[in-house]
């Protein structure tokens, strides 16, 4: 592989990631005409793998897809440099030297936006039967279960929402809670409720899941067998944070700290969306940050001349 | 008794709205009008998915999803808030009673508190270009503020107006550089920057304004776009203000005083911008729902 250094080009602001705090953060950039580009492998972020989205305000209800596409459309209006690579490694020397596999590139800021992958339930089959049935993307791999049985894992936001999508296209739906209570909005519930083709099972730890070529069956921490075609695992996120992990200090979460401006405790670098440290995962909290971050930089930038 | 009374019609308030309604929390909003801030915007570019739209149709797009969800809309204006161990509301026709609230009444226009400000008010001296704007059609105007408001103010005027001055006490403009350089193709636009007005002149309206160094420009309105402040006159005596007029909040957007949250324009915050409000009001409704959770 050949890697170009793009010595003689030094940014204003490199945003990597290209979900909603990324594409806002490029938003805002453009408005304060910076010198600037975003770098990401694909666009649009985690609500590309949502069914609906309910909770922006403005919009009574919308596919995550359709969703993406605006923001995306917005930023393009706006001439902005995009990148279509991933960045493998970030180093800091005078100004952030960062690494896709297309080059390096130099910027004097950066925001880091890149949000965070499906946790994984960390039992026996998972790794195995993964894409055999196993997944944690139900509007992805949902339609293969048409008629089937399937099992969602996990009741928070998440789970609710898979579920009530699985309901319409599976038989039958089991909705895995690992407590007594469930997580996610009454809302959500409500209208899981009345989706006769859903059962709910509290307190079920998942302790394997088995199957030959396919998921054939769960084995719960109780003892209990249930047969189902598909797994879809939605049980929360870990941050994307490994190619800063030189550069700036994680909690013991493995997520990044921010001041009120967005930047971390490392000078010129800012973090927004789902890899700072939130006590709520939400997209419009991740706009927010992403405008944060831009005016923080841009301010950061403005105070050093 | 209500688990939660949002107090404020602006996106704050109305996203808090959507989001405890979502939790399906017993609760209301009030306020004596709804939409905030923005419903006096032009054009809003930066709410995220939407290229351009009017602050107007934006805001009714935040009130239709508001009201597609049951929520209790009381318009009203709230004129007392005392807190035992519970808030209690007073309101123009009537007094409520709620565990937690949610204060997102936004912020008002800063004056610039120079002679004939007051007297000319109304009368030339407006703080809402949006509003008054078409007033001064063909006539002559000052702007003053060059920040984003006062550019958008500006750049409005300049297709409405003969003439625009655009006056900045500062020596650079603060605003967004994309409308700074908008307004560089408005041949009707004056910029002036690092000059104060000493004075608006006029009799029954305005005729003049008077630079600080006493030069004299003969126009008909004088649009004001220097600033906000926060409105919390009704809460200083149950929360710290701090010493710009703000309310300071934790990561869920709880005051220091227990069940008390805020968002928005009365939050201090490094920026005033629509998806922050929105995100404020949704951490305050989900940090709102998340400390009563922990008291049962």
């Amino acid at each position: 592989m050949t890697v170009i250094s793009m010595v003689n080009k030094v940014y204003d602001l490199l945003i990597v990631g290209g979900g909603i705090a990324g594409i806002t953060a490029a938003i805002y950039a453009a408005r304060k005409e910076m010198k600037f580009a975003i770098i990401s492998p694909e666009f649009g972020g985690e609500i590309v793998n949502t069914a609906f989205v309910e909770n922006w305000p403005g919009i009574k209800s919308i596919n995550g897809r359709a969703l993406a596409e605006k923001y995306i459309e917005h930023m393009k209006s706006l001439n902005v440099e995009i990148i279509e690579d991933a960045v493998t490694d970030v180093r800091y020397d005078k100004h952030f030297l960062v690494t896709a596999y297309g080059g390096v590139y130099e910027s004097k800021t950066l925001i880091w936006a890149t949000g965070s992958r499906y946790k994984e339930l960390g039992v026996p089959g998972e790794g195995e039967l993964r894409s055999r049935g196993v997944t944690y993307c139900s509007i992805c791999d949902g339609p293969m279960f048409k008629n089937k049985t399937v099992v969602v894992v996990g009741a928070g936001n998440n789970g609710l929402t898979s579920a009530i999508y699985m309901s319409n296209i599976a038989k039958k739906v089991y909705l895995l809670n690992r407590s007594e209570k469930i997580r996610g909005d009454p809302i959500l519930l409500d209208s899981l409720k009345s989706h006769y083709n859903v059962e709910i099972v509290n307190n079920a730890k998942v302790k394997s899941i088995n199957g030959q070529k396919e998921v054939h069956s769960i084995t719960l921490e109780n003892g209990q067998d249930i047969e189902v075609n598909g797994v879809i695992i939605n049980i929360g996120y870990i941050p994307i944070t490994e190619p800063i992990k030189n550069i700036v200090d994680f909690n013991s979460y493995g997520y990044v700290e921010v001041d009120w401006k967005s930047m971390s405790k490392t000078e010129g670098l800012f973090a927004a969306g789902d890899v700072v440290f939130s006590p709520y995962k939400q997209l419009v909290l991740s706009a927010s940050d992403g405008a944060k971050a831009a005016l923080g930089a841009y301010d950061y930038l403005s105070a050093k001349k | 008794m209500y688990d939660l009374i949002i107090v404020g019609g602006g996106i704050a308030g109305i996203t808090a709205a959507i989001y405890a309604a979502r939790k399906e929390m017993k609760f209301a909003i009030i306020s004596p009008e709804f939409g905030g801030e923005i419903v006096n915007t032009t054009d809003v570019e930066n709410w995220p998915g939407i290229k351009s739209i009017s602050g107007k149709e934006l805001a009714d797009s935040y009130l239709d999803h508001m009201k597609s969800l049951s929520v209790e809309v009381i318009e009203d204006k709230v004129i007392d808030v005392k807190h035992k161990n519970y808030f209690i509301i007073t309101t123009g026709n009537s007094v409520y009673e709620s565990k937690t609230l949610i204060w997102a009444t936004g912020s008002k226009y800063r004056e610039l508190n120079i002679p004939g400000e007051e007297k000319l008010k109304g009368r030339g001296v407006t703080y809402c270009s949006i509003c008054d704007g078409p007033i001064f059609k063909n006539r002559t105007v000052a702007v003053i503020g060059a920040g984003n408001v006062g550019l958008t103010a500006a750049i409005y005027m300049s297709n409405i107006a003969t003439k625009v001055y655009l006056i900045e006490s500062s020596e650079k403009i603060n605003g967004d550089p994309i409308l700074a350089g908008r307004l560089k193709f408005q041949n009707n636009v004056e910029i002036m920057t690092g000059v104060k007005l000493e004075s608006i002149n006029g009799e029954r309206r305005v005729a003049s304004i008077t630079l600080d160094g006493g030069r004299e420009i003969q126009l008909d309105g004088v649009l004001i776009n220097i600033g906000y402040k926060p409105v919390t006159d009704l809460i200083k005596n149950i929360v710290q203000i701090n010493h710009y007029g703000y309310v300071e909040v934790d990561s869920k957007n709880m005051t220091t005083t227990p069940g008390l949250f805020a968002a928005g324009d009365v939050v201090f915050n490094p920026y005033k911008q629509l998806v922050i409000s929105a995100s404020d009001g949704a951490i305050a409704a989900l940090g709102a729902y998340d400390y009563l959770s922990m008291q049962k």
